[in-house]
Parts: C-alpha cells; sequence; structure tokens
C-alpha cells in the first residue's frame, strides 16, 4: 500500500487547549477520491491543515506519495492543488494579479490550463476578489489548484454555499479530471450527496478520531438502517449497533452487518441501506455534534 | 524564490507604496526649518519603511492569506528572508528618497555630502535595524494584533516614562524625557564618527538581525494556522 | 416525514403567503412576474441559482425593497402599506446571523423582543436552554451553528406565523441540519405557521419540504408540491433517438453522454405514453436533477 498511496496518514496526535486530534489514521491509493466526513468540530479541517503543514503535528506520520510532509515540504506542496473553506486571497487585488503572482510558485505551473479554466469557469479575471460571489471565488480557487499539474487535490468544503447546478457541475468536471489522470483527492464536505456522487472511499472524523475509513460502497452494501420502535428493535446484537437517534417517528439505528439486522430485528421493523447522511447522523447521535 | 516574494509583496500592496507620499510631504515640509534635523529625518523614514515590511505581514493576516502563502511550496524560512528583504527595500528607499528630497529641494540647505555622512548612514541603519529586529518576529507571530502591539507597547513605555518622570517632582517631564532621548541619539550619532565604535554598532546590528531571524523563522514554524 | 395530511384538513382559506405577477427591478436584473403561494401549516422550499431572485423575493416580502408590480400577501397584508403588522408575524433567519456582537444572547433577546407584541419571555429562554444556547456569553463568540439556533430561537419566540430562513443550514453539519429540519417540520404541524426555506441543499428540502418553488433569472420555473413534482418529474435515459421523437416536446432538458441522453421531463406520465414500447428508462428525478436539466441541451 505504501508505494501506491497519495497519502498515508499514520498515528498522527494534534492537541489544542480544548481539543486532542488522537491517532489518526488513514490513507488514499494513487487515483482514488476520498471523502472525509464528520460533525462540526470533529476534526476534518485540522486534518487537513496537518497535511499541509500549517499546524504542527505532536506525534505520528504523514507521507504524500511517499515523501514525508515536513521534511520535504516543499516537493509536497507543488505536487498539491488545494482549496480552503476560507480561501485567504487578497480582497482587494484583481484575479490576474493573484494568479500571476502566486502561480509563480509551482514549478509546472502552466498558464495554458489555466486559461482554459478561467474560460470555461467563466472568471472575472480584472475583478477584484471581494467583488466576487461566494461561487465565483471558489472557482478561481478551484482553477489555481488545477493548473499546475497537481496530484493530489485537497479540498475543504469546496462545494458549501454554491448552488446544486454549480455544484454537480464542478463534481462531474472533477470526476473527468480524475478518470483521465489518475489524480487522487481528499475531499471534505458536509454535503453527503456530493460524496454519492464521486467518492471512492468515506472517512468519518467523530471528536478527534478516525470512526471508520471504508470504501463507500462496501460502506453502503455492508450497513444499514433499521427503524422501528423500541419493541422491534430489542433483539439487534449492541455488537453491531453504530449508533442510534430517536426522531419524531420512532427510532433509528445504524448498524455495521444488515444482514444480521434483518434476522434479529422484529417484523415491524424496517431495514433500509443507509445513505452517507444516516450514516453521519446516527453515528454523531443526537448528543455528539458540536454545533 | 526570494525575488517571486519580493515581487508578490510589491504587486499586492501597491498602496502601501502610496501611503508613504504623506510621509514624504511631511519631510519636505519638515526641511523648510532651518538647522532641521536631516539625520533625524533619514533616519526616521528608514524606520517608516522597516514598518512597511510588518505592515505587509500583518495584512495577509487579515485576508488570511498566510494560510495560503504557507501552503504554497516555498520554506517558512525563505518567507521569513523575504520579510526582512522587504524592510531592508523598503527602509533603503524611504532613506535614500528623504536624502534626495533633501538634497534637491531648494529651500533645503543640506547638502548631499551631509546626508551621505557616514555617521548619519551608520546612525540610519541602527534605528532601522533595531526596529526591524524587534518589529518583524512580532508581526509574524501575531500578525496584524503583533504590529499593533509593537506602537501601543511604544506609546506606554512613554506615558510610564512621563509619570515616573512626574513622580520625581520633575517639571515638564516630557521635555525631560525627549531631551535625554535626544541628547542619547545624538551622542551615538557623535559616536560614530569613530570608526571603530561604527563598526561594532554594525556588528552587534547584524547579530541581532540574525537573531531577529532565527527567532521568526522559530516562531512561524511552531505557529498554528 | 409528511404529515401534510393533518394539516391540509385544518388549513383552509387563504394562504399565509401569497405572490401574484410580482415584478421588480434593479438595473439589469429583474425579477419578472413571480407567483407563488404558501398556505398555513407548510413548508415551502425556494431554490434557485445564486442571483436568480431568491434574495430579492425575501426583501420584497420584509419590504426592503419596492416592487414595481403585482401583489405580495402575509395573512392577507401587504408588506408595503401594513409594514409593521407584516413584520410582527415574520420570524427571519439570516444566512449567516448577525446581531450585537458584543451583547450576549439574553441582552439581544430583550431588545429584539421589545419590538414584537407577541413576544414571550419565558418561551425564549426555554428555548435557550432547549437548543442548548449559552445566554451569557457574546454572540459574537458563537459558533455558526450555535448562531444559526440563537436566531431561530428569536424567531420563534415571538410566535412568527411565517418563518424565513435563508439559507440557515450552509456549512452546517448533516446531524444539526436534521434536528433543525426536524424543529421546523415540528413547528408547522399545528397548521399555524408556515416556513418559506431558501437553500441550496436540496437534499433537505427532498425531508421537508411541502412546495418547492424553484426561481431561475428571476422567473419562477416552477413552483409545485412535492406530490406533483414526484408525479410528473421524472428523468429518463435512453439513446440519441430520444431526442429525435415525439418525446422531444416533452422534455425540458437533457444532456447527452458517450453511452446516450440522459433527460428531464416535466410530463412523466406522457412520456411513458410515448415511449411505451421504445428504448428509455425512466425514474425518479430528485430536485438537483430538476436544477440541473432544466434549460440544459448539451
Amino acid at each position: 500500500m505504501t508505494a501506491d498511496c497519495a497519502l498515508e496518514v499514520r498515528g498522527v496526535t494534534k492537541r489544542y487547549r480544548r481539543f486532542t486530534l488522537r491517532n489518526v489514521s488513514f490513507s488514499i491509493p494513487r487515483g482514488y477520491v476520498c471523502g472525509l466526513i464528520g460533525p462540526n468540530g470533529a476534526g476534518k479541517t485540522t486534518i487537513i491543515k496537518l497535511i499541509m503543514n500549517l499546524v504542527r503535528r505532536d506525534a505520528g506520520e504523514i507521507r504524500v506519495f511517499g515523501l514525508d510532509n515536513r521534511r520535504d515540504e516543499v516537493a509536497v506542496k507543488s505536487r498539491i492543488g488545494f482549496v480552503y473553506d476560507s480561501p485567504g486571497y487578497w480582497d482587494d487585488r484583481t484575479l490576474e494579479a493573484q494568479r500571476r503572482v502566486l502561480g509563480s510558485f509551482y514549478p509546472a505551473w502552466n498558464d495554458g490550463t489555466f486559461d482554459r479554466l478561467a474560460a470555461q469557469f467563466e472568471l472575472p479575471m480584472r475583478q477584484t476578489y471581494k467583488t466576487l460571489s461566494r461561487g465565483t471565488k471558489m472557482k478561481f480557487a478551484l482553477a489555481m489548484a488545477l493548473a499546475h499539474d497537481a496530484d493530489l487535490l485537497i479540498l475543504d468544503e469546496p462545494t458549501a454555499g454554491l448552488d446544486p447546478v454549480f455544484r454537480r457541475e464542478f463534481l462531474q468536471r472533477l470526476s473527468a479530471l480524475l478518470q483521465d489522470e489518475h489524480k487522487s483527492v481528499l475531499f471534505s464536505t458536509h454535503i453527503t450527496s456530493d460524496l454519492d456522487r464521486i467518492a471512492d472511499y468515506v472517512t468519518f472524523v467523530h471528536r478527534g478520531e478516525i470512526a471508520f475509513s471504508l470504501p463507500r460502497t462496501e460502506l453502503l452494501d455492508t450497513w444499514a438502517v433499521v427503524r422501528g420502535d423500541e419493541a422491534s428493535l430489542r433483539g439487534l446484537d449492541p455488537g453491531i449497533v453504530r449508533g442510534r437517534r430517536a426522531g419524531r417517528f420512532g427510532t433509528e439505528v445504524l448498524v455495521s452487518d444488515a444482514r444480521a439486522a434483518a434476522r434479529a430485528a422484529g417484523p415491524s421493523a424496517v431495514v433500509d441501506r443507509p445513505s452517507l447522511e444516516d450514516v453521519m447522523v446516527l453515528m454523531a447521535g443526537e448528543a455528539g455534534h458540536a454545533a | 524564490m526570494l525575488r517571486k516574494l519580493f515581487l508578490k509583496d510589491a504587486r499586492l500592496n501597491p498602496h502601501l507604496f502610496w501611503g508613504v507620499i504623506p510621509f514624504f510631504a511631511w519631510v519636505a515640509y519638515a526641511l523648510r526649518e532651518d538647522g532641521a534635523p536631516v539625520g533625524m529625518l533619514t533616519v526616521v523614514s528608514g524606520v517608516m519603511g522597516a514598518a512597511t515590511a510588518a505592515t505587509v505581514a500583518a495584512r495577509e493576516d487579515r485576508f488570511h492569506a498566510t494560510a495560503l502563502l504557507a501552503s504554497l511550496p516555498v520554506p517558512r524560512e525563505t518567507l521569513v528572508l523575504s520579510r526582512y528583504l522587504l524592510a531592508a527595500v523598503a527602509g533603503a528607499a524611504c532613506f535614500l528618497g528623504a536624502a534626495a528630497l533633501a538634497a534637491l529641494l531648494p529651500w533645503s540647505s543640506h547638502a548631499l555630502g551631509s546626508i551621505f555622512d557616514p555617521r548619519t548612514v551608520v546612525m540610519a541603519l541602527v534605528i532601522a535595524g533595531s526596529s526591524v529586529a524587534v518589529m518583524l518576529p512580532m508581526a509574524l507571530r501575531f500578525g496584524l494584533v503583533g504590529v499593533v502591539a509593537f506602537f501601543a507597547v511604544l506609546q506606554v513605555a512613554g506615558v510610564v516614562l512621563f509619570f515616573i518622570a512626574s513622580m520625581f517632582g520633575l517639571r515638564q517631564p516630557m521635555r525631560l524625557v525627549f531631551g535625554s532621548v535626544e541628547a542619547g541619539l545624538r551622542a551615538l550619532h557623535a559616536s560614530f564618527a569613530d570608526a571603530g565604535a561604527s563598526a561594532l554598532a554594525l556588528a552587534v546590528l547584524a547579530g541581532a538581525l540574525w537573531l531577529s531571524y532565527r527567532l521568526s523563522v522559530w516562531l512561524t514554524t511552531r505557529r498554528d494556522l | 416525514m409528511r404529515a401534510g395530511d393533518a394539516r391540509a384538513a385544518e388549513s383552509g382559506g387563504e394562504p399565509l403567503l401569497e405572490f401574484r405577477e410580482v415584478s421588480k427591478r434593479y438595473g439589469e436584473f429583474l425579477l419578472d412576474r413571480v407567483s407563488f403561494s404558501l398556505p398555513r401549516g407548510y413548508i415551502c422550499g425556494l431554490v434557485g441559482p445564486n442571483g436568480a431572485g431568491k434574495t430579492t423575493i425575501v426583501k420584497l416580502l420584509l419590504n426592503l425593497v419596492d416592487r414595481d408590480a403585482g401583489r405580495i400577501e402575509v395573512a392577507g397584508l401587504d408588506p408595503a402599506e401594513h409594514e409593521t403588522a407584516v413584520k410582527a408575524r415574520i420570524g427571519f433567519v439570516h444566512e449567516v446571523p448577525t446581531f450585537y456582537e458584543h451583547l450576549s444572547l439574553e441582552a439581544i433577546g430583550d431588545i429584539v423582543g421589545s419590538f414584537y407584541t407577541a413576544w414571550d419571555e419565558a418561551l425564549f429562554a426555554s428555548l435557550l436552554v432547549e437548543f442548548d444556547l449559552p445566554p451569557r456569553v457574546r454572540f459574537g463568540t458563537l459558533s455558526r451553528g450555535m448562531r444559526t439556533k440563537g436566531a431561530l430561537a428569536l424567531a420563534l419566540a415571538h410566535r412568527a406565523e411565517l418563518l424565513v430562513l435563508d439559507e440557515p443550514t450552509a456549512g452546517l453539519d448533516p446531524v444539526f441540519r436534521r434536528a433543525l429540519l426536524e424543529r421546523l417540520a415540528g413547528y408547522v404541524s399545528d397548521g399555524r405557521a408556515s416556513v418559506l426555506l431558501s437553500t441550496h441543499i436540496t437534499s433537505d428540502l427532498e425531508r421537508i419540504a411541502d412546495f418547492v418553488t424553484y426561481v431561475r433569472a428571476g422567473r419562477v420555473v416552477l413552483s409545485a408540491t412535492r406530490d406533483e413534482l414526484a408525479e410528473r418529474w421524472a428523468i429518463v435515459r435512453g439513446g440519441p433517438a430520444l431526442l429525435e421523437g415525439e418525446a422531444r416536446a416533452l422534455l425540458s432538458g437533457w444532456e447527452r453522454a458517450p453511452h446516450g441522453v440522459t433527460a428531464l421531463t416535466f410530463d412523466a406520465p406522457g412520456l411513458r405514453r410515448r415511449l411505451a414500447g421504445h428504448e428509455g428508462v425512466v425514474e425518479r428525478a430528485t430536485l438537483e436533477d430538476i436544477m440541473f436539466y432544466t434549460g440544459r441541451s448539451c
């Protein structure tokens, strides 16, 4: 796995005053898309910052294409295209100026690629950053991330605040790009339906730990949501229960073994394939979210 | 890499350079006075230039661009070094600008020779350099807050001095404080007549800047963005 | 999560909110004869791309801008003529709630509450407890999710009849979103109040909205009940022949791909009849599908 991994995070720990990211491990094989999901405050952005070495890790290892992200920081970063949640561009300068200045730092920067993307995204290159809508800002950040032939894309909530049409187009474009070029992607998002379209792997972060990191189809095929009243759910083996929630119309339980649950649950219970959103909501539970 | 970083600062912060113009206007005005302390003027402009670097860094912080820059394939040390470079360039530019005004303006009675008098140059380097050495680590670690804090500390120090002086029953303490500061600076300036003293001062300055640089690197690599 | 049937029985008479042929021009942008209505006890989702006119609609509702033409009625009152009365009935939750950053929720509640005759201080206090919000902490230090909850508590505490939420859940995780949606569903369940929810997260609307109004380029593209959407709109996949035959007239958009054509129809039963015997797989269209394919002809 090591040789063929775009990203490998092993045993990473980071301590803050009020929060600790503990023993985080997961990896992304080359050419695959990994979705990073979890409630607010779970640690997703911290993980991304650790990969980009914006914060120092207290323990563990992070390797990008086999290189240590601290020791070989410059080499690693020249292969990463990033889109952050709060993009951090200069408000009062034009897109053109920023593209020229920032692009120059990448050895593999390709003006032609950027121009093509800018045309496709209809970026108003002569306008100042501040005047752009959120969607356009994201498109600019994405164009910047894609124009230097990055092998690993790290996207932190890139589609938040964007309308569904643009989101879908964005994901389509991303998909197409990935198919052609064996790029790898780490995609952190709240909008789990986006991951349904594009993620090969799903890594769930909860309260500073990795709850699971699984191939998406395996997750959705073997796990299930069981809905019913308390009586019908009683027979479920606690060992396979990953989360539960009392809703308006009964209780929902998330189990990691759909077949066993189907056998054990009462006749009035309904066993369904979970959506990623179900998984997230039920794993986080009612007391779990840090809204 | 340093060149690219410098170009970045130049291109993305042009109006800071425009903001220096009012300062030069003041310099031009001040030169009207006979016996205007040209040394002082040029020195202060050196400091002004240095403050520019700190403000550029602080501005990046405001736009959260610091995280973006730290994500580019540029070593942190180089990013820090570019700040010192900017301070040097900006300081030199301001010094030369003020000197040019002093030399060229018809109402100024100072000849080029007296401006580029070695003592004045050394003085400017020492004062501007010290400001940079102190201000930059704070700006790089604390961003805009650091720059503001730096000036706030100066203010507070001034007020404290004022109170201490008045506690000792000294009348017109401000004049005393300014007087002694001015006297001290003059003495320093005078001491640079001696080549040895100048050389020593510059060596100390170099050491201080180097320490400041290492401190800045240490602070920024440890800073959680 | 459909408790609409019980509500339908109770709610009768005039709708709580009605827009009739409302137009507004803003420089180059034109909101063009927008019409939709929302009865009491229901949740209406407002969707559309940025700049389509959703925010303008909300501003018209709150009388922040003047309309050029048409009628707007909130509980039978025109917001332009009866501004105070209308605003007293509306609770508004902004996208990024910004109140007085240096004040606590308790203080904000006092200030805001003084403007509403129906303000219920005890209710506000109990909502703060229910939403797990610290009443004495400065608003500026609260997280985004807490701000949204705070804004919601303020809106609910004066027993607003019309809750208007503008992108309340952007940036919030599904856990919180689901709790919020359930709260909203509960709020309308007695048939007195309604919710207008403007959002990009269409999956949320699919969970909870009884009506959907889709606005694009200043016009209402569709305004339908959830049932209508499910019955009449569908995605059809087939070969290129799909675009050449009679079926084309029933399509509102499509996209060509190497493997075939994916299209959106606004008349699923009609399409099924015309396709009978021919190739074409017809399946449910999600709200996102509808937004994506409408007007597309790639």
